[in-house]
């Protein structure tokens, strides 16, 4: 249902911070009891059976008091935001009022419509286009106050769990690529479809993965522009020619390389990630060029096919053309650089949930 | 007899009239064809054919590398520039520029026929599509051949209009 004018008249900023601050008073004093029952050595001196279970139902204990403080904590970040998106949608309302009353205009509180107030006494024409320039904002400062509705909502439904509450990671981005293997072409890939309770690598068969559903738009990376060379033979030939060859880049998807580590989520349990190596193509432009006095003469370009290449191929490719840049994409907007058939030095990967 | 002879004479007389205004007609058609004003204003569409040819090309790399490189796409642009030279070419009248004109529209329709076997060749697959391939080779020397006798006949265009 959409809020009106005079629900967000009646919203309290100072209610919300206050289920804030309860919120994340009781994550830390449930995190803080948690904490406490790890170290009790009550238990430390018994042998057998009893001690055993006793053991076990403390580690029980323990998750359930996680859990519980995550989604406290949860309550509690959501309920900070939705102040500051109360405190604001708030603001944005009064200088709206403000500027309406200027131009002899109001805000219907029930209809969330922008009317002439009892004053007005303009011409019909002059209404209209108060009502144009204002409603636009009224609009939009509804459309925000139902989101920060929604998200608070969100939250209320997963800590009582109507909705679960999202699996975290943390420690996440999950640390550097495997042995052999680079980080900027290639990233940790998370199973959070199914956890173990022991960090132990489960035994196979395991699921086979599936290739990431990029956009083009992410997946291809920017073109190198066109470029010569003399070593292909074909620059400012004697003929009096010049090809010249700009180079894309694009994530064609990912193998497996069968590499895993176990990673522990926000509720206790162990997931699988496995070292996943992008596949790419590559796409080539080409354009002739007259040299010397047939300088100024150039050619219509033409685009070959994308061809499927490994990172060694782009490398040699972009060994060719000393000093310039190819580019590949890093499947998140971004971009590496490899200068002289050379990748930079490793980042810290991002580990992907699998979907 | 005297009818007959002035009949003969009316007759002659007709015929230089017509012969002279037929002639005179002429005369201004080529007066006006071959005239400072009508080449000048040849030898500015001439130039301004060169400077939009320079411009598409320009244009055809830059939109070659944003783009997703479609040669369909391509070649339209090609053929566009080609029907925009040709009409610039039928706005030239002046007897000595339009065969000049003429001649780099037909250079460009043949540089034209060469590129589209280009693209059908390069297209097969190959080994390795990244670096030069024997069609480019063989392109290249054509290209060449072509971008020169461009070269000459643009030369001979502005040589024209010089005197």
């Amino acid at each position: 249902m959409t809020l009106t004018v005079a629900d967000i008249d009646r919203w309290s900023a100072e209610a919300v911070r206050e289920v804030f601050h309860a919120g994340t008073a009781r994550g830390q004093a449930t995190f803080e009891a948690s904490r406490q029952l790890s170290t009790l050595s009550v238990f430390d001196s018994w042998q057998g059976a009893t001690a055993e279970a006793r053991k076990h139902t403390n580690a029980s204990i323990r998750q359930d008091l996680d859990n519980h403080g995550n989604e406290s904590l949860m309550v509690a970040q959501a309920a900070g935001s939705a102040v500051d998106g109360i405190e604001h949608v708030q603001s944005e309302l009064r200088t709206l009022r403000h500027d309406a009353a200027a131009l002899r205009m109001t805000i219907d509180s029930s209809t969330n419509k922008v009317v002439p107030d009892s004053t007005f006494n303009g011409p019909p024409m002059e209404a209209l286009i108060a009502e144009r320039q204002l409603q636009p904002r009224l609009d939009a400062i509804v459309v925000e106050a139902n989101t920060v509705d929604q998200e608070l909502a969100t939250a209320i439904n997963m800590a009582d769990g109507d909705i679960p509450v999202p699996l975290t990671f943390p420690g996440t981005p999950l640390g550097a690529p495997p042995a052999g293997h680079n980080a900027a072409s290639g990233q940790w890939q998370l199973d959070s479809s199914r956890g173990y309770d022991s960090p132990n690598p489960p035994e196979g068969p395991f699921a086979p993965w599936r290739p990431t559903n990029l956009s083009e738009k992410l997946a291809t990376g920017p073109s190198t522009g066109l470029l010569t060379t003399d070593k292909t033979g074909l620059s400012d030939t004697a003929d009096g020619f010049d090809l010249q060859q700009g180079y894309k880049i694009r994530i064609t998807g990912g193998q497996d390389t069968g590499i895993t580590k176990m990673v522990q989520g926000s509720d206790g349990k162990y997931y699988q990630a496995r070292w996943i190596e992008n596949t790419y193509a590559m796409q080539t432009t080409k354009v002739m060029q007259g040299t010397g006095d047939l300088g100024g003469i150039t050619g219509y370009p033409i685009t070959m096919p994308w061809k499927p290449v490994s990172l060694n191929e782009i490398a040699n490719t972009a060994a060719l053309y000393p000093g310039k840049t190819f580019y590949l994409p890093d499947g998140c907007g971004g971009i590496i650089p490899i200068v002289n058939g050379t990748l930079p030095t490793p980042t810290v990967p991002v580990m992907t949930a699998q979907r | 007899m005297t009818e007959g002879i002035t009949h003969s004479f009316r007759t002659a007389l007709r015929l230089s009239a017509a012969g002279a205004f037929a002639l005179t007609i002429a005369v201004s058609v080529w007066m006006l064809v071959t005239s400072p004003g009508g080449k000048t204003a040849d030898c500015a569409t001439a130039q301004q054919m060169w400077t939009y040819y320079q411009s598409q090309l320009a244009s055809a790399r830059s939109a070659a590398l944003k783009s997703n490189g479609d040669n369909d796409a391509i070649a339209v642009k090609y053929q566009t520039m080609l029907n925009e030279l040709q009409a610039y070419a039928n706005r030239v009248t002046t007897p000595d520029l339009r065969p000049r004109t003429d001649r780099i529209v037909a250079i460009n329709r043949e540089m034209f026929e060469q590129w589209k076997r280009w693209v059908a060749q390069s297209q097969a697959p190959s080994p390795d599509s990244a670096t030069p391939t024997s069609p480019d080779t063989q392109f290249g020397n054509q290209f060449a051949a072509n971008a020169r006798k461009l070269k000459l006949a643009q030369a001979e265009l502005e040589a024209a209009c010089s005197t």
